[in-house]
């Protein structure tokens, strides 16, 4: 078969140049595009947007119609209020960075030293802890909170601090292992064999050449448990039935619910519920992403 | 002032150095590591799980917790009664709802946010910050903009003519459709990073082979993107599917499960039994039948991850 050359190279050229979009489509285009951003950016933050100018207007304006999207006058009503009606808002609070806290600590010294254990040796049954795990992941809290509510009551672990933590890990750590195994498997073990052969023990190895390494999955899992705490409400609500004790899904909830609801007092719980995870957020934004693209599992 | 310094970071070295410094046979650490996790997770989760379905064996009355032994009773009564099957209908109607939802905006958001414009890194934050607030938070905000009094998305309406009298969103007919909004809006960021991270892997030279042989973009996204994500997408659709399906907390907070038992699903069926009637052997019958249907689901995970050599979800 004879091959014809110029039909080719004009088929190719005719094509490239249908490939080659012209300027006013690239404009259109462009257009279309920041519209559709514009979109995804106001449904995304709206509601938080909302939630604190609602906390910064005079009750007053709350209710008026047509509703003032730019308020023309701002106030800190709302927040002094909070104080001074509803200081156990500021309890809950209290009690909601304790359980956290202790929640993401432990989380993260049992699930470090889980995941190096299961990334790194080789011992009979490991496979079926390491599927077990993962099972436990996709539990139904619901099944376990009948029976921890009870069994906690027992113990005398219900409306304290550690009870609450300890519940937590019930997912919290198996989400840490698996995020955090990902990672450990991602450091080559030269590293630590480097570092055995001169002289670092086992431990020493993993503490000053692993951990450094995965610190990024470490923050990531890190943020992940502080916010799975924070977030909580039922097992919060089981475990801690003393309002002075309760953290604020469940006290604020409790507000909420109350006869007539002043709704600018709660936008600015709310507001300040919001702030420390968006400034962590803002913070640790690209570890996140890291921790997201690494384990890809989060509830 | 800076030797003391020096001084007492050499010391805390010294002193972590001889805690760590101590050798031991290579299974026995690995097991020894894992051991403090097997502990608690033997406390808090496999015991009381046990103790699940021990309770939902028995009859519970009243707040002294005395037991009854009933056998399978629980198991039948629940099959028989009608509250079941509504609350796993609503259960199912809400994790086709959202997950469906989900899958289809959070690709296209990804799709958009893929593309190379000025300030991506800052759209990209913050069209996943809805993952980050909290339940409680995002619960509270839908509350106040649908109030069918005082919302402002009712005013909205009303103000542009598109209805004449405020809608009712937490009624019985919408109440659902709510709800899934609710969920529709803070998970689909999980959608959305997840098929971005698998997008950014997808080798340019496949969109310039797929463009000189003339396909146009719908094509390219036909024969190309899809094809790529398909493996992900399967992964995301199993693992919002379980996630979506065990949610109390949205929908508790968002309309307690009514107005009747219009939104209401089998955890917060589980709930109310326990919390409210006290029963809380029945309460754990509902529990364990859920616990069954996502072990199912979850086990089919298992086998997809193993079966893709795990490397998809890593993507």
């Amino acid at each position: 078969m004879k091959l014809n050359i110029t039909n080719i190279s004009n088929d190719l050229e005719q094509r490239l140049r249908d490939s080659v979009p012209t300027r006013a489509y690239n404009l259109t285009g462009r257009g279309i595009m920041w519209g559709l951003i514009g979109a995804v950016l106001v449904y995304s933050l709206f509601p938080l947007v909302w939630m604190a100018i609602t906390s910064l207007q005079p009750e007053v304006h709350l209710f008026t119609r047509p509703p003032e999207v730019v308020p023309h006058k701002w106030t800190l009503e709302h927040y002094f209020d909070l104080w001074d009606s509803n200081r156990e808002f500021f309890f809950y609070y209290r009690n909601s960075v304790i359980v956290s806290v202790l929640a993401t600590t432990t989380t993260i010294i049992l699930g470090t030293l889980a995941a190096y254990s299961i990334s790194r040796f080789e011992y009979r049954g490991k496979e079926f802890l390491d599927n077990s795990i993962l099972l436990v992941y996709m539990f139904p809290a619901i099944v376990l909170v009948v029976p921890l509510g009870i069994l906690m009551n027992d113990y005398g672990l219900t409306n304290t601090w550690y009870g609450l933590a300890l519940v937590y890990l019930t997912f919290a750590l198996p989400f840490s292992i698996w995020v955090l195994r990902e990672f450990f498997n991602g450091i080559p073990y030269s590293l630590e064999e480097a570092a055995m052969i001169d002289g670092a023990s086992r431990m020493q190895a993993f503490v000053y050449v692993v951990l450094p390494n995965a610190l990024p999955g470490i923050i990531a899992t890190a943020i992940f448990t502080w916010s799975l705490a924070w977030n909580d409400f039922l097992y919060a609500s089981v475990i801690m039935s003393q309002n002075n004790m309760q953290t604020l899904p469940v006290g604020l909830n409790q507000m909420l619910n109350s006869a007539n609801p002043p709704w600018g007092q709660f936008m600015a719980a709310n507001t300040l519920v919001t702030i420390p995870v968006l400034v962590l957020y803002i913070l640790v934004q690209d570890y996140l992403v890291e921790g997201f693209g690494a384990g890809g599992v989060k509830g | 002032m800076s030797t003391i310094r020096r001084q007492r970071k050499r010391l805390v070295r010294g002193v972590t150095d001889r805690l760590l410094n101590w050798r031991m046979e290579e299974n026995k650490l690995g097991w020894l590591l894992i051991l403090p996790t097997l502990v608690v997770f033997a406390a808090i989760v496999f015991f009381p799980l046990m103790y699940s379905i021990y309770l939902s064996f028995h009859s519970t009355s009243g707040f002294g917790m005395t037991l009854t032994w009933v056998g399978v009773e629980n198991y039948i009564t629940l099959l028989g009664q009608d509250v079941f099957w509504q609350s796993l209908k609503n259960n199912v109607l809400w994790t086709i709802g959202t997950v469906s939802i989900q899958l289809v905006l959070g690709v296209a958001v990804a799709l958009l946010l893929h593309k190379s414009f000025a300030g991506r890194n800052t759209v990209r934050g913050a069209a996943l910050f809805p993952y980050m607030v909290p339940t409680i938070v995002a619960v509270f905000n839908f509350r106040w903009i649908f109030n069918a009094t005082y919302g402002v998305f009712n005013s909205i309406l009303l103000m542009i003519g598109l209805v004449q009298e405020p809608i009712s969103f937490f009624g019985y007919e919408l109440a659902m459709g709510s709800a899934v909004m609710l969920g529709v809006w803070r998970f689909t960021p999980f959608v959305v990073i997840t098929v971005l991270a698998r997008l950014q892997t997808i080798p340019p030279s496949l969109y310039e082979a797929a463009q000189l042989d003339g396909a146009y973009k719908v094509a390219q996204f036909r024969y190309v993107t899809l094809p790529q994500l398909y493996n992900i997408l399967v992964i995301v659709i199993l693992l919002r599917a379980v996630w979506m399906f065990r949610k109390f907390a949205p929908i508790y907070l968002l309309t307690g499960g009514g107005p009747g038992t219009a939104t209401q699903t089998l955890p917060i069926y589980a709930y109310i039994e326990a919390y409210t009637g006290l029963r809380f052997g029945f309460a754990a019958t509902i529990a364990n039948v859920m616990f069954v249907i996502l072990m199912t689901v979850g086990l089919l995970y298992l086998r997809r991850y193993y079966n893709t050599g795990g490397t998809d979800v890593e993507a």
